[in-house]
């Protein structure tokens, strides 16, 4: 993949030129990229930080537990100040490199039969895997019938040479390798457009947690609310312990239309302008306090930004075991904490602690452990305890990801284009001018350097074998 | 993971080294029948080994990252790679090669696996998707292959005392050996470059982003950068032959790193 040398003597505009779009510029700004992520990685991170955290395992556990808890929380490589810049710089020289290179392409696809001599010294190797004496009468028509017109996967196309003495025919198949590598070079570039697009266009809200019951309002999408209106759990491959949970939501538009949908895992919904993404679901449990009469108490949770109602979620978080609340109006504080498992109190699945305190005092009240649906009371009042599950989404909206994907996909293509027809350009000479017969003239093959020696000489062969069949 | 299933990857290795002993022995004296018989048992174990995994893979629900699903698709790989290059350059001397790295993890696969309580587990809801699956099976046959390229290279280092112990080598060059493994290279990268999109396209499905700078992801973008890089370093015909090879045994370096 390098250029060939410049012609000019002392244009240093062309030298600049020729210095860009060469292999080895590429390959050092290539060499400098994967050394600053690797040592980003390598610095910025710790062993335990690179390791998935215990949190990724799957907890289940009777139909409440985690479920494919976040897989894309370790990160370990944090971008900023210096090390940011430099890589917005690398990947800037990026882009300039690959437009240029993009149209030094453009021009080789374009103007091939006029560039010959420099896709030769792109794409085939130096010498000729073949040259001889063609002995057979062969003439300029007889090769472009047996060349060009028969089909095959891989066609050659015959063309008089331009602008020299000799009766030249040249036929080639070294266009696939030119298109291919023209796509390579652009579909990087359109994957390094969208990186861009991203980044600059690209909103994401991560990680909304929302239980049965809760809303949601996009901060990007004003207008616009995302509301979870239940859970469905089934199990996976037979097995209990493997269950997979999809969550129902509902988004409200700005013009007071809804759309209900299904958001499972790897299975988004796309509502409006934005992707509603199911990142992990999680227990909770549902808590309200009632005197005799029936009348509900206002509950507090502890948890900044919170406001009171009369039903409290409490939701557990992959790394949250416990979580506070309290009655305003009675002064008692209410604290639950949730166990995997507590063994030595006979219980072999998850379970809550409910241990209820008031002011300052650091004997509870009461204690209460609860592993199902419960209603009981205490002192008067009423409590209401349910189980559920809560979900974690994320909402997102890129323009940016198609390009990215339209690049990879071109730049799969294109590298296909580029390596599976060998590259082959046949010279027919012949010291005749007028190019009417061939019979005693040179016929040099050369090949891409693509498979082995036997297989290019094969190549050329099989070439060959077919002008002269012709004959036969 | 039931007995069936362990039996089937135990005799798999079993079969790798038996074929490794015997491709051995072919090169060292150039034997065809042993070759043949080389190259079927190195079947006969691709075999078992695959129907192993795909037991086990049915049993759990997929594959996941975990170690030992990685080392379980990576012999298949190697092996089926090995295969491939035998079938594709027409020489079986790249096969003990592969097996010298394929047996030993295979080994390891077999004896440490029943004591692996992950290895154990269903694979969680999300790692079971298809795409995911399809990322994992795609980068880790293009590790294989640029595994497989790096012990190319180790072979044309060692080109010279092998040729003079081994009458197998006989009938491959220098050139042709460092071409080879620059053309395995290429296609490797098309495979990576497959394998990132397939990466990119789960992690957006699951969670509306595509890129998320994690570990995994990032080494196979290195692990490309540096591959690329290398290609695009230059004409080798007018290198040192050594510096092509160090540079195909300096991303063989990185490759491991990704593990």
């Amino acid at each position: 993949m390098n250029t060939a040398k410049p012609d000019s003597h002392g244009d240093h505009l062309t030298s600049v030129w020729y210095f860009f779009v060469s292999g080895r510029w590429v390959a050092l700004l290539l060499a400098l990229l994967a050394a600053t992520l690797a040592l980003s990685m390598l610095l910025s991170g710790s062993s335990s930080v690179s390791q998935p955290s215990p949190a990724t395992r799957v907890v289940s556990d009777r139909g409440v537990g985690w479920q494919q808890s976040d897989p894309f929380s370790p990160r370990v490589a944090n971008f900023g100040g210096y090390d940011e810049l430099w890589l917005r710089l690398l990947f800037g020289l990026g882009v300039f490199t690959l437009m240029l290179r993009t149209a030094e392409r453009s021009v080789l696809v374009l103007h091939l039969r006029n560039e010959l001599a420099r896709a030769r010294g792109l794409y085939l190797e130096g010498e000729a895997v073949h040259e001889s004496v063609l002995h057979t009468g062969v003439t300029l028509e007889g090769v472009r019938e047996r060349l060009g017109k028969r089909g095959g996967a891989w066609p050659y196309r015959v063309w008089e040479g331009l602008k020299e003495t000799w009766s030249v025919v040249y036929a080639e198949r070294l266009r696939f390798a030119v298109w291919g590598d023209l796509m390579l070079h652009a579909s990087c570039l359109v994957v390094l457009v969208g990186v861009f697009v991203t980044t600059h266009w690209g909103w994401q809200e991560e990680r909304i947690a929302l239980a049965r019951g809760e809303k949601y309002s996009v901060a990007h999408a004003p207008g616009y609310v995302l509301a979870l209106e239940g859970l469905v759990t089934h199990s996976s491959w037979g097995q209990d312990d493997a269950v997979t949970r999809v969550g129902r939501v509902s988004v409200y538009r700005p013009d007071g239309t809804v759309q209900e949908s299904v958001v499972g895992v790897a299975a988004p919904c796309f509502a409006g302008p934005f992707g509603v993404f199911l990142l992990s679901t999680g227990p909770a449990l549902r808590l309200s306090v009632r005197e005799d009469s029936g009348r509900p108490f206002y509950l507090q949770s502890l948890a900044q930004g919170s406001k009171p109602d009369t039903e409290l979620v409490l939701k557990f978080l992959e790394t949250q075991d416990e979580n506070s609340l309290s009655i305003p109006s009675l002064g008692i504080t209410l604290r639950v904490d949730r166990y995997p498992s507590l063994p030595e109190h006979g219980y072999g699945g998850p379970v809550y602690l409910l241990r209820a305190y008031r002011g300052n005092r650091s004997m509870p009240l009461f204690s209460r452990y609860l592993w199902r649906d419960e209603v009981f009371e205490w002192q008067g009042l009423e409590y209401d305890v349910r189980l559920d599950n809560y979900v974690v989404f994320n909402i997102a909206a890129d323009v940016g990801w198609w390009l990215v994907m339209s690049g990879f996909v071109g730049l799969v293509v294109g590298g296909m284009l580029r390596l599976w027809p060998t590259p082959v350009l046949a010279r027919f000479c012949s010291p005749q001018n007028d190019g009417a017969d061939l019979a005693s003239g040179e016929v040099s093959v050369w090949c891409g350097g693509n498979g082995t020696s036997g297989d290019r000489s094969g190549v050329a062969e099989d070439l060959l074998r077919r002008v002269r069949r012709g004959e036969e | 993971m039931t007995f069936d299933a362990y039996a089937l990857l135990a005799l798999g290795f079993a079969a790798f080294v038996v074929a490794w002993l015997l491709y051995t022995l072919h090169l060292l004296g150039s034997d065809p029948y042993l070759g043949r018989l080389a190259t079927g048992t190195l079947s006969v174990g691709v075999v078992m080994w695959t129907a192993g995994v795909l037991w086990r893979a049915t049993l759990l629900g997929g594959m996941a990252g975990r170690l030992c699903d990685i080392c379980v698709l990576l012999v298949l790989l190697l092996t089926l790679g090995a295969l491939l290059a035998e079938k594709l350059y027409r020489t079986r001397a790249f096969s003990p090669w592969s097996l010298a790295v394929a047996a030993p993890v295979a080994g390891y696969t077999v004896v440490t696996l029943p004591y692996q309580v992950e290895a154990l587990q269903a694979v969680p809801a999300v790692y079971r998707d298809a795409r995911f699956q399809a990322y994992l099976v795609v980068v880790l046959s293009a590790y294989a292959s640029l595994l497989l390229a790096g012990l190319m290279a180790s072979v044309t280092i060692f080109y010279h005392p092998l040729r003079l112990r081994f009458a197998g080598y006989a009938s491959l060059s220098v050139e042709s050996l460092e071409r080879t493994s620059l053309q395995v290279v290429r296609w490797a990268l098309i495979v990576l470059a497959a394998g990132l999109a397939l990466g990119m396209w789960w992690s957006w499905v699951a969670s509306g982003l595509y890129w998320h700078w994690l570990a995994a992801e990032t080494w196979v973008l290195i692990v490309w950068l540096v591959y690329a890089a290398l290609l695009h370093i230059g004409r080798f015909r007018r290198w040192p032959l050594a510096f092509t090879v160090g540079m195909v045994l300096v991303g063989f370096a990185v490759t491991t790193l990704a593990f």
